[in-house]
């Protein structure tokens, strides 16, 4: 009975027969191909199409006793003469076994991605292709766990391969954060729930520090998925919610919501800057005058210049100000009008109790986690942009200079990364060049602090900032220009375009870049009980915990108590 | 059993006359053999032509527009010692007895008047195993190729056993689709023939069992 179900001319043969035979199953052979545009594998007869699939892993043995690894990208049915398409011969099974695999027959497209040397623990980035004639191989699950096999500290298992449930595909997390990252993926791919047990993982392997602006309120306390379900967010989650901080901007949004929050962010006038209202320029419809006007009244009146702008009955200084000719009165009233909008928001106060932002500042590199929810406010746009911008303006001068101050010999500032949704507001051509998080994801690797990109628009996104994302995480796009503008700056990745067109719309995402070895089809893992359990229990042990409070207590490790 | 001698030959075909009876007479696509004495080599070749001449008196043509021709006249050209020309495309050959069976022209030519014998079955198929000749034909000036190798094909797949023959007509066929890869409509046409000779293999797809294979 096994024996005619495991046959070679039972079409149905289990997808796992090569496990269970400890063979390899042979593909084809290679027949042409370039390291740049990728290799093609002429099809052996015998090998039936429809259970190839794109995405799925190929090994080639080398001339040598090398081995190749490459990932599918394409399948595509060819024929020797090319007449055959348009006048088919007429056919019967004879007459079609004759055909398939000789004048017609199936070519994969393989994009080949890393080689095994002999002896070698570790594969290796390609840098040939090869031989005519090498023979393709279905990569065994052996082969593909030895690939994707860090499973040491710091690596997170974001799911297992599309092809074998069996397989899990860990990602490198100090990789991930070593350089700013995205996920990508149009609205209901999944984005928040690959996200956010993402970022929890980071958090309980105390990688780095986490600040995520939680435009749509998803990360702090419960997470709304389909359906009205809800999941718990970070700080539910026992072993990691000690350490994440929920600061909330709409304390009556959060209450009715009940949503537990650590403190209420509040800005207060005298800590606005012009610079954090620039970056608004187009939110707002400022002009150049008008940005000028701001810079001018700022080093006129430091501190209060704000408080004088909105006041509605004249100010002496201004009236004086406007008679100097130093500001046109049409601009001074233009820049009032619009910036009403802006700073009638109930977190912006004329006064506040303490600096709330050198407080998230301060938790941020002592390890702790913040959340920034929104609350309504995320649905406001200049809201959001201020916001994100004024804290992490803030966070890039404290963290450019504790930098300064190491290589003085200093405290390294600790690993950040700032998880950002709807990004593009951020990083658009036009503002990236104006806003924080350009700089950040241009430049602030060097100093300890990366983004993470949330989106579902990438083609929205400045190119330079795009070059300089390491780890791509991409769920499912429809819209052309999203799909190249994913592969920007990746050199050599155009072939796998197919690839992330063909991913399914939920739950499945293409993982490339610096925290993978190779690129990836993975299926995520679901977000629920199962990784609720992950992260059950008490925070740490007692090591751990004595670890951190030494850090809240800003003592280097080796300080004794006396 | 001797069916003819060799008449003419050069390298690549010889023509060899019979005058046995119509039934024993090899036919178009048949494997015969010969041999080159002085070297010790059999010589294999197909069948491609046949053809009926005129004896040197015209009789046939003057008999062939006789209005009333006597059966007994005809019966009597008949005995008469006028040979079929049966044309031999060389195929193959084998130097010594111990020796395999090599596709591709013969180092000598057959000799003048040496005998032709009709291969069995068995022999058909151990020339056969190997599908060489094909291009040997294939690039044949004066045969109908085509037609050739379909009987060919037709006959050696006869020669075999019932269970192998579907194996080996299929070999064949990729053999030619190989061969005849840049000529789609050519190749259609041997593989056509090649069905109306074989019809029990020609089913139509969906009645078809699955093809050999291998799922993922």
């Amino acid at each position: 009975m096994t024996e005619n179900l495991l046959s070679d001319l039972n079409p149905l043969v289990p997808l796992d027969r090569a496990r269970l035979f400890g063979s390899r199953d042979r593909l084809g052979i290679v027949v042409s191909g370039s390291l740049n545009d990728g290799l093609d594998i002429k099809i052996d007869r015998d090998t039936i199409i429809e259970g190839l699939a794109v995405g799925s892993y190929v090994t080639i043995d080398g001339q040598t006793s090398r081995r190749f690894f490459g990932l599918v990208t394409d399948i595509r049915l060819d024929a020797a003469d090319a007449n055959m398409q348009k006048m088919p011969p007429i056919l019967d099974d004879f007459v079609t076994q004759i055909y398939r695999g000789t004048s017609v027959y199936g070519v994969l497209h393989v994009k080949p991605m890393l080689v095994l040397e002999e002896g070698a623990k570790e594969p290796k980035p390609i840098r040939t292709v090869p031989a005519h004639f090498t023979t393709a191989y279905r990569a065994t699950p052996e082969e593909v766990k030895e690939i994707f096999a860090d499973e040491g500290e710091g690596s997170y298992q974001i799911g297992a391969s599309v092809d074998d449930e069996n397989i899990k595909i860990n990602l490198n997390l100090e990789r991930f954060v070593e350089r700013s990252s995205a996920v990508f993926g149009r609205s209901g791919t999944g984005k928040t729930f690959l996200t956010l047990p993402l970022l929890a993982s980071v958090i309980k392997h105390d990688i780095a520090s986490v600040l995520i602006f939680d435009m749509h309120n998803d990360y702090g306390y419960t997470l709304k998925g389909d359906k009205s379900k809800t999941f718990k967010g970070l700080k539910q989650l026992s072993a990691i919610g000690s350490r994440v901080k929920v600061v909330t901007l709409d304390e009556e949004s959060s209450l009715a919501r009940k949503a537990h929050f650590e403190y209420a962010l509040h800005i207060g006038y005298d800590q606005i800057e012009p610079e954090d209202l620039e970056m608004l320029q187009s939110v707002l419809s400022l002009s150049d005058v008008q940005v000028n006007a701001l810079y001018a009244l700022s080093r006129k009146f430091p501190g209060d210049w704000v408080s004088k702008l909105m006041k509605d009955d004249d100010d002496d200084d201004i009236t004086s100000m406007i008679e100097g000719n130093k500001i046109s009165e049409g601009t001074y009233y233009a820049i009032q009008r619009k910036l009403k909008r802006l700073l009638k928001f109930g977190f912006i106060r004329e006064k506040t109790t303490e600096n709330f932002v050198n407080r998230i500042v301060a938790s941020l590199t002592k390890g702790d986690n913040i959340v920034v929810e929104f609350g309504r406010y995320g649905n406001d746009l200049p809201a959001y942009v201020f916001v994100a911008n004024f804290i992490t303006r803030r966070i890039h001068e404290k963290y450019v200079a504790m930098k300064e101050a190491a290589e003085g010999g200093g405290v390294e500032p600790r690993k950040l990364v700032i998880a950002v949704e709807e990004a593009h507001k951020f990083l658009d051509p036009s503002v990236a060049g104006l806003t924080i998080f350009g700089t950040i994801a241009r430049e602030l690797r060097k100093y300890n602090v990366t983004l993470l990109i949330v989106d579902q628009r990438p083609s929205q996104i400045d190119a330079e900032v795009m070059s300089q994302i390491g780890t791509r995480i991409t769920c499912a796009l429809s819209d052309e220009k999203d799909i190249s503008a994913v592969f920007t700056g990746m050199s050599g990745t155009q072939q796998l375009r197919s690839v992330l067109a063909s991913l399914d719309s939920k739950q499945q995402a293409l993982i490339m870049g610096h925290a993978v070895p190779m690129p990836v089809v993975v299926k995520t893992k679901e977000y629920g009980q199962a990784v609720y359990e992950e992260y059950a229990g008490s925070a740490t042990t007692t090591a751990d915990k004595h670890a951190i409070n030494q850090r809240r207590l800003g003592r280097a490790d080796d300080d004794g108590l006396i | 059993m001797i069916v003819g001698k060799v008449l003419h030959a050069n390298m690549r075909a010889f023509v060899f006359g019979t005058r046995i009876p119509e039934s024993d007479v090899p036919t178009f696509g048949a494997l015969v053999r010969t041999r080159n004495p002085y070297r010790q080599t059999t010589i294999y070749g197909l069948i491609y032509d046949i053809a009926i001449k005129d004896d040197e008196r015209g009789m046939v043509k003057l008999l062939s527009v006789a209005d009333n021709a006597r059966e007994e006249d005809i019966e009597w050209l008949r005995s008469q010692l006028i040979p079929l020309e049966v044309s031999v495309l060389c195929v193959g050959y084998q130097s010594q007895d111990d020796q395999p069976i090599r596709h591709g022209l013969p180092p000598q030519p057959p000799i003048a008047l040496h005998g032709i014998e009709c291969s069995e079955d068995a022999e058909v198929v151990r020339f056969t195993e190997q599908l060489d000749f094909f291009r040997l034909v294939l690039e044949s000036q004066e045969a109908p190729v085509d037609e050739l190798l379909a009987a060919t094909i037709r006959m050696a797949t006869a020669a075999r056993a019932q269970g192998q023959q579907k194996t080996f007509a299929l070999a064949c066929g990729r053999e030619l689709a190989r061969l005849l890869a840049y000529d789609g409509s050519r190749l259609e046409g041997v593989l056509r023939r090649l069905r109306y000779d074989l019809p029990s293999m020609a089913r139509s797809p969906r009645q078809a069992a699955p093809p050999s294979g291998r799922e993922s």
